[in-house]
């Protein structure tokens, strides 16, 4: 039966969709298709189902974004499947009286039609037509419950933050990677108005892009000693250097592992910045990204800065001690050794020992004071 | 002293001229940098090994010039979320 031999032929057009999100170009399509219909008969379908990347909208937010461009509440269906009628009808929204008096028009836009093999049309393998067909001529069309036609809708471009915007992959590339400004302009140039409700739907749902770092800049900071430490240890050495016997072993011990620290502080400077192997030849990385502090600058920038509590003694100097301080150590446990010989009484032979030692030390004190 | 790694994420917005800032670690100057990546959504990594003694201790991340704006986001300490007020255990 053709829709000319039709008593009283009610239209009832679907818009199915995955929509996501829902957006003014889905709403323009909308729009086209009421002011072509009627709109009493038109509505928008779609389904609950939701997946991590492509598809994180569910019906429910897919429906408040409709809504909010401005799509009755009542010209939205929750269908599984979107594209079948029956599915469509099962969710109560739409009261079709009779499906023998109803023509059903899907409308599909031009990049589902080339991309979706369900529109080919072609014969089934036993010749016979499909249910899907394409209007021609809506003078020539059959009830719902023989053919369902597809309708080819324009893809409706619009721009979202000054940029063209065709698909929603796009769109949510281009959330992912906003701030919080640019998200709500995004939002208002979506949906024709900026709510939070939409901005937290939208936040949840696309969250921002984990972005790796165009470098990582590698410094290691090893503290300078406090200003008090530093005055016990000054006040250890002078006392050391007026008389060697003024301080306990455990003092002793305290002033090497100080100097021996100073050594390792100022020899653990340095900070730069390491590319990966694409970034190598980047000239950003050889010219202006790092301008790292160099060895020796620490103190310059610190005292400039006023930052430095008291200024930190210069390396060479802390090396120059160190040395000396392990020089009066050897010699005192020279002199210690040789007033063991001459005021105990030992047994020969440790006393030859002592004196090799003796040697041993004297040895090891001549080769630290050779300072070329 | 027991050694520690701590990451910052410094995010850069600027036109003209980059933003250029200095890492402080407290109170130590550590380095000096150029930001000079364009877009808001790359950042450095900054990844410090502090040698330092059980306590409290603070990272600073300022800017020195007036051009653009940093911020700064993610620190870890170890490896898990911290702050730029940090505190290290043995």
């Amino acid at each position: 039966m053709f829709l000319t031999e039709l008593a009283e032929p009610t239209l009832l057009v679907i818009y199915p969709g995955r929509f996501q999100p829902f957006h003014k170009g889905h709403y323009a399509v909308y729009e086209y298709l009421t002011g072509k219909f009627g709109r009493n008969n038109v509505y928008i379908a779609t389904s609950n189902k939701t997946d991590n990347a492509k598809s994180p909208f569910t019906f429910a937010e897919k429906a408040y974004f409709m809504q909010l461009t401005g799509v009755p509440a009542d010209r939205i269906v929750q269908a599984t499947q979107p594209y079948q009628i029956q599915n469509v009808l099962q969710s109560g929204n739409i009261n079709v009286a009779n499906p023998a008096n109803t023509v059903v028009i899907f409308a599909v836009s031009e990049k589902d039609m080339a991309e979706d093999p369900r529109f080919s049309f072609a014969p089934k393998k036993d010749g016979s037509a499909p249910y899907f067909q394409p209007l021609r001529d809506i003078k020539q069309t059959e009830s719902m419950d023989k053919h369902g036609y597809i309708m080819t809708v324009p893809t409706f471009d619009f721009t979202v933050a000054g940029q063209p915007m065709r698909s929603g992959t796009e769109l949510r590339k281009l959330y992912s990677t906003a701030d919080q400004q640019e998200r709500q302009e995004i939002i208002k140039d979506l949906f024709g108005k900026y709510t939070t409700e939409a901005e937290q739907i939208m936040n949840n749902k696309i969250p921002a892009e984990q972005a790796e770092p165009v470098a990582e800049a590698i410094s290691q900071f090893v503290p300078a000693q406090k200003t008090s430490q530093d005055g016990y240890y000054k006040l250890l050495a002078y006392r050391y250097r007026q008389n060697p016997g003024l301080l306990s072993a455990k003092e002793k011990q305290e002033l090497h592992d100080y100097i021996q620290n100073l050594k390792t502080v100022k020899e653990s400077g340095g900070t730069g910045v390491v590319a990966s192997k694409k970034q190598a030849n980047d000239p950003r990385y050889s010219t202006s990204l790092t301008k790292d502090v160099r060895p020796g600058q620490i103190n310059k920038s610190l005292k400039a800065f006023n930052l430095a509590e008291q200024e930190r003694e210069p390396y060479q100097q802390a090396v120059d001690r160190l040395t000396q301080h392990e020089i009066d150590h050897l010699s005192s446990l020279i002199d210690e050794i040789k007033q063991r010989i001459t005021t105990e009484k030992l047994p020969a032979k440790y006393v030859e020992a002592l004196k090799q030692r003796i040697e041993k030390l004297q040895a090891e004190r001549a080769k630290l004071a050779f300072n070329p | 002293m027991t050694e520690h790694n701590l990451t910052v994420d410094v995010y850069a917005r600027w036109s003209d001229v980059p933003p250029r800032y200095r890492i402080y670690v407290d109170g130590d100057l550590l380095t000096e940098r150029d930001f000079t990546w364009p877009g808001h959504d790359v950042f450095i990594r900054e990844k410090i090994i502090v040698a330092v003694t059980p306590g409290n201790h603070t990272l600073k991340v300022v800017q020195i010039n007036d051009h653009g704006t940093i911020r700064t986001e993610n620190v870890t300490l170890n490896g898990t979320p911290s702050s730029l007020d940090f505190t290290t255990t043995e």
